[in-house]
């Protein structure tokens, strides 16, 4: 058994924080795995607000499709 | 069904996977990172959803159009494999039986050869032998009548064998 970062997303699943990676313009990404489904993902971002941290939606397809290569 | 229409629709699958993928990591949110928490997952679990999540995007095609499902989840997987040995902190992971379960579970047949292979066996059924997985036919007097390499027996061997490490190390990864 291995200790592992998880968040319950809206959708009520509890996600494993897979892997977390930075763009060229030092925005953060996590990959969130479905704990009981690995072929179920996602990706958010990672934003500051007020010293907090909030996992955001991405904005757009092209968005997807950038931060996806960042983890395969 | 012939090989060329399996891996399209193993394709086809993984392509859907990524749009699901895809549109939910669009669906509006706003998560506190504050929310979250530690829990205890079992390892070859965790090492087939890091492997998923690369063989899902290389073989839907949604990176590279028109390519081979077999050669790409053996790429992607090889690219895979220092990284999760980072991750993990441990970097005495091989292709070895740490992973053949975590490989059964996520691809089966094939992904129980590719371990085999990466340890010399000629295929998964050539690894059972050597290690002496087999499932028997019993008589009814109990003798056995005929024994032939499972995969399904492998993986219960292997899986309580995990759980015997496990609790062997008080419930920490080896």
């Amino acid at each position: 058994m291995i200790n592992v970062d998880t968040i319950v997303l809206e959708d009520g699943i509890e996600y494993i924080i897979t892997k977390e990676r930075q763009d060229n313009n030092n925005t953060k990404y996590v990959l969130l795995t479905n704990i009981n489904n690995s072929d179920d993902f996602c990706i958010r971002k990672i934003i500051t607000e007020n010293n907090e941290e909030f996992f955001v939606n991405l904005d757009d397809e092209k968005e997807f499709i950038e931060a996806f290569k960042l983890f395969v | 069904m012939d090989n060329d229409n399996m891996l399209n629709m193993i394709n086809e699958n993984h392509r859907k996977k990524m749009i699901e993928a895809q549109n939910k990591s669009l669906r509006i949110s706003k998560i506190n990172s504050s929310k979250k928490r530690r829990q205890k997952v079992n390892r070859n679990r965790f090492i087939a959803s890091l492997l998923s999540v690369v063989v899902v995007a290389s073989s839907s095609a949604f990176l590279a159009p028109k390519i081979d499902h077999r050669i790409e989840v053996k790429k992607a997987i090889n690219n895979q494999k220092q990284q999760i040995s980072m991750m993990l902190e441990n970097s005495d992971i091989k292709f070895s039986e740490d992973y053949m379960l975590g490989m059964i579970d996520l691809f089966g047949e094939e992904g129980a050869n590719m371990v085999a292979q990466d340890m010399g066996y000629k295929d998964w059924k050539d690894w059972c032998r050597f290690k002496g997985y087999y499932r028997c036919e019993l008589s009814s007097s109990g003798a056995i009548v005929n024994k032939y390499p499972d995969l399904e027996v492998a993986k219960n061997y292997l899986e309580s064998e995990a759980i015997n490490k496990s609790n062997a190390n008080g419930g920490k990864s080896k």
